[in-house]
């Protein structure tokens, strides 16, 4: 049992056994993340709108959007892949940043929303599962083998997308858990002291 | 050696919400902030749980909240290790080129990478799919057998090789992400195609298990053993 | 000190500051809102096609392209409400846009063998894709009915475009050639079948230059690889290119004897004749239905055959069945054989108008009364078919009969046909021939030959006489006259004399007289029916001019 007190802001607190990072007082953390999270939220909205990735060979186009390339492995019977990929591309990551927001706007108003705790609980759980960063990786790795054989146009969508990584990695990276439940247990603590 | 940097909840009947980090009290069934299942009630004995005899196994030593973690990571671990093999020798995606299909498996594609001199790639795809699920299977089933063991071996480093492994699990799933995109973006009928292999759903059923084993693994476990050293000294010099 | 009254407690304002960080999700919102607008302002418009059939398309995937730059793409593909027929909406690039005319034409490039050669073969590989002819109308459109086919002209070629109809049972397929002596100068674009008036209309296109070439009395007329026909006018075989053997085409020329005419700008319209030589008959659209019943054999009598009037063409046979209600049974002995026939006032001279009909009929009528017999010719002893001859009989009075609604002309026994004729007439040629002249020609010369002789033949017995003589003087006085005598003698036969003008003249007259058997001999040897056969193919020539 580690008593993390009270940090200075650009501190960390290490677990003195396994030096683990308990807790880190960013600079406006809290804003931060609601922040990022907001434009995160928005850039994959935009990443869902438009031409995704464009790809041209043998004289022949193809332009498919990121739902598409998702149902595209539901037509090559691979439902259960498609649903793998959907969830770690899109889904998770939207409902990490929904459940996120959520908890940051009631944080940011000072009540307690409901199914605030439970919603960060879950949150918490989905962070590991966001792959936005790692799906981008990806298609950087895929573009490399394809640039020989054919020619690949980006679309608005794939920008939106990188935007929606740039902020996701900001927001994972300044979540604190002891933060967030810092500030719900004085929510949780006035409200019971009015 | 580590009673000079922090004292175990446990010791001051006391325990920590994993979710929402409160402290409450050992006895406490589920956490009044946050309301996640507190597992601290089971923790009666300071024992060990894990017999490597049968014989040694009884009553006395009642399960503790730790086994639920170590078997589950064991569970999800073997069920990794299980899709490890298929994920890597069956065809992950078929290429279907005028007509003719062939079936690409990872390793196939490494080799290939690696022979048109894409050798930055051609690691990173061998890192990202082959080495890293092999090396996280190998550190997480390491780090269960030390603890199963009360290994007081280096275990800050295995702390470090745990927050590492669980950190990169995730990067495996680069392969099928490939996979996906090359199957939507190549779909040029008969003249050039690309269809996903059985691989693709082996290889990231093998992530998604290999991650839900190393979230299961609760790295606390691994200062058991340390912490037995603790209670006993304590106990000793209560006696 | 300060009282009471003096400390005042500073106002607090709880401060909210806002970070810098909420630049973050505005910078997003703006970046978010360009990225729509620089959606919304690259997309075109939506457009709609239907076709008969979604072969080869691809939502998503099939492009819509022009002279192969991709202008847009299919969005969906889906049933019209009656399944009858394909719908289509396509997303069109906003810089092609201004193509969409309510005239642009779409169709679906695939793979297509026909006729006129293999095309779209590059869409094996690729798939097929919708090819755009833009409009030049003034209205924009957004939905389009497709093509089955491509449009065989390609796009923007400068040339003319006509509209050709026929109702023969000939018919032509999109594609096939129009020639112009042999040369392929245009195609066939449009089939269209007026199921009303059972006519084919056909849009042709003829490429510049050779649409100079259509005037207002060009006359275009069907060809076939092979086609051969047995009439009254003997055998004729045509053969034409090989496409036109596998397909068919249209041929167009000016009818011989006409003036070229005057060059045709705007699109018009042309009836296609069936074969060539049908073309220099003009295509009169009002005739008169008549029926002649014939108490002997019509055998050799067909359909199409000719009817004339001391000659000419004004007409021909329709029908030379009996499937009339007034025919019950033929093997009655007074029974007759109807034949229909039609006789064109336009080629009794009259106007081709409906106008005219009522005269024309009363007019025959009276011809009838006073007459008017038709009979069977043969027109062609080797093949024997027939043909219809009207004509004069003073002798005869007509009686006003009617047939099954028609006007009955009356018959009379065929002629005795035209094989006399000819022989009459061949006769007479050779009757004509000079062989009188030649032959007193001849005479003369041989006469006046004659003559010499006679002369030679008394200059000898005097000469004789004078040898015989044997005084001297006497002798050489004697000699001297004959010497004389045969000087006259020599000079008469010398050029420039009477008799010598005179025998050339002979000679010349027959040399003539050869010369103009020649022909005839030469006729004799390469058409030895000629002396059969009555009368030689002719076309009869009538004023000529394009329909319009």
């Amino acid at each position: 049992m580690v008593d993390v007190p009270v940090l200075e802001v650009g501190k960390q607190a290490l677990c003195p056994r396994c030096n683990y990072m308990l807790s880190a007082n960013r600079y406006y953390a809290q804003e931060r993340i609601f922040a990022f999270s907001l434009s995160a939220l928005l850039f994959l909205l935009l990443a869902n709108a438009f031409p995704f990735l464009g790809f041209s060979a043998q004289g022949q186009e193809r332009t498919v959007t990121l739902l598409q390339s998702v149902a595209i492995l539901i037509t090559e019977n691979f439902p259960s892949l498609a649903v793998l990929v959907f969830a770690f591309i899109i889904f998770i990551p939207g409902l990490f940043l929904i459940g996120i927001i959520y908890v940051s706007s009631g944080l940011t108003l000072g009540r307690l929303l409901p199914g605030m705790k439970r919603i960060l609980r879950w949150s918490f759980m989905l962070v590991p599962w966001c792959m936005g960063e790692i799906f981008l990786i990806g298609i950087l790795v895929s573009f490399i083998k394809i640039v020989a054989i054919a020619d690949i146009a980006i679309g608005l969508s794939f920008w939106a997308y990188i935007l929606f990584s740039v902020c996701m990695v900001e927001v994972v990276l300044h979540l604190d858990r002891r933060e967030f439940w810092h500030h719900i247990r004085n929510l949780s603590n006035r409200r019971m002291s009015p | 050696m580590y009673k000079n940097t922090a004292q175990l909840a446990r010791t001051h009947k006391l325990q920590g919400c994993k979710v929402c980090t409160t402290v409450a009290a050992i006895e406490e069934t589920s956490c009044d902030l946050c309301g996640a299942k507190l597992e601290g009630h089971r923790d009666k004995s300071p024992q060990y749980f894990f017999i490597k005899s049968p014989q040694r196994f009884s009553k006395d030593s009642p399960q503790r909240f730790s086994k639920d973690s170590l078997q589950q990571t064991w569970a999800w671990l073997i069920t990794s290790i299980l899709l490890y093999l298929p994920a890597n020798f069956s065809p992950i995606m078929r290429t279907r080129f005028f007509g003719q299909v062939t079936d690409n498996t990872i390793l196939g594609g490494v080799v290939t990478l690696w022979e048109h001199a894409s050798y930055p790639i051609a690691i990173i795809v061998f890192v990202a799919s082959v080495l890293v699920p092999m090396v996280k299977i190998v550190v997480l089933g390491w780090l269960c057998l030390s603890v199963q063991r009360g290994s007081t071996f280096a275990l800050l480093e295995k702390a470090e090789l745990y927050r590492v492994t669980e950190f990169i699990g995730r990067w495996s799933m680069i392969d099928v992400f490939v996979v996906s995109i090359l199957v939507a973006l190549i779909q040029l009928g008969n003249v050039m195609s690309i269809l996903p292999g059985i691989a693709a759903l082996a290889f990231s059923a093998m992530v998604v298990t290999s991650m839900l084993a190393a979230i299961a693994f609760d790295p606390r476990l691994l200062w058991e053993g340390a912490n037995k050293v603790q209670l006993e000294r304590s106990r000793s010099n209560d006696e | 000190m300060t009282s009471d009254a003096d400390y005042t407690e500073a106002r607090i304002r709880s401060g909210r500051r806002l970070s810098v960080i909420w630049l973050v999700p505005f910078i997003a919102l703006v970046i978010g809102i360009w990225m729509i607008y620089v959606n919304w302002a690259s997309q075109g418009p939506i457009i709609q096609i239907i076709f008969e059939s979604g072969e080869g398309i691809e939502a998503g995937k099939t492009k819509v392209r022009m002279k192969n730059v991709e202008i847009g793409e299919v969005l969906e593909l889906q049933l019209s409400k009656d399944a009858e027929h394909v719908l289509l909406s396509a997303r069109i690039e906003k810089n092609a846009a201004r193509l969409l005319r309510t005239d642009s034409k779409f169709w679906v490039v695939r793979p297509r063998i026909g006729t006129g050669g293999v095309s779209g073969l590059g869409t094996l590989l690729s798939g097929a894709y919708i090819e755009l002819s833009p409009g030049s109308e003034n209205r924009r459109a957004r939905v389009f009915e497709g093509l089955d086919a491509p449009p065989v002209t390609p796009l923007g070629t400068p040339g003319l475009h006509v509209t050709l109809d026929s109702d023969t049972n000939r018919s032509l397929n999109e594609g096939d050639p129009i020639l112009f002596h042999g040369m392929q100068v245009g195609t066939i674009e449009y089939v269209h079948f007026n199921t009303k008036q059972r006519r084919n209309y056909y849009d042709a296109f003829i490429a510049a230059p050779f649409d100079s070439l259509i005037t207002d009395n060009t006359r275009f007329w069907f060809i076939s690889g092979i086609s051969a026909s047995i009439s009254a006018d003997g055998v004729s075989l045509e053969m034409a290119s090989l496409a036109t053997i596998i397909g068919g085409g249209v041929s167009f020329d000016v009818p011989q004897g006409l003036p070229r005419g005057d060059r045709v700008t705007k699109r018009a319209f042309f009836t296609i004749y069936p074969r060539k030589n049908a073309i220099d008959e003009k295509y009169y659209e009002y005739s008169l239905p008549f029926v002649i019943l014939f108490e002997n054999s019509i055998r050799g009598l067909s359909p199409g055959a000719p009817v004339e009037y001391r000659g000419i063409k004004i007409g021909h046979v329709i029908r030379t069945d009996i499937d009339y209600p007034e025919i019950t049974n033929l093997l009655d002995p007074g029974s007759k054989i109807p034949v229909l026939i039609e006789i064109t006032p336009a080629r009794l001279g009259f106007e081709d108008s409906e106008i005219v009909l009522p005269k024309v009929v009363s007019r025959i009528d009276a011809l009838i009364a006073s007459g008017l017999r038709a009979g069977l010719a043969t027109g062609n002893i080797l093949t024997g078919s027939k043909y219809i001859e009207l004509q004069y009989h003073s002798g005869t009075v007509g009686t006003g009969q009617i047939f099954a609604d028609y006007t009955v002309i009356p018959s009379i026994d065929g002629q005795i046909g035209l094989l006399l004729d000819s022989l009459g007439t061949t006769l007479n040629t050779v009757n004509k021939l000079p062989l009188d002249e030649i032959v007193g020609s001849a005479n003369s010369v041989l006469e006046e030959v004659a003559e010499t002789l006679v002369v030679l033949r008394k200059s000898a017995a005097e000469l004789e006489q004078i040898l015989a003589d044997p005084a001297s003087q006497e002798l050489i006085v004697t000699l001297n006259a004959t010497l004389k005598k045969f000087e006259l003698l020599a000079i008469d036969f010398s050029e420039g004399s009477t008799t010598q003008q005179e025998l050339e003249r002979s000679l010349n007259a027959l040399g003539h007289t050869l010369r103009e058997l020649e022909p005839v001999l030469k006729n004799l040897r390469h058409k030895p029916n000629s002396l059969i056969f009555g009368r030689l193919p002719g076309e009869d020539l009538e004023p000529k001019g394009v329909r319009e």
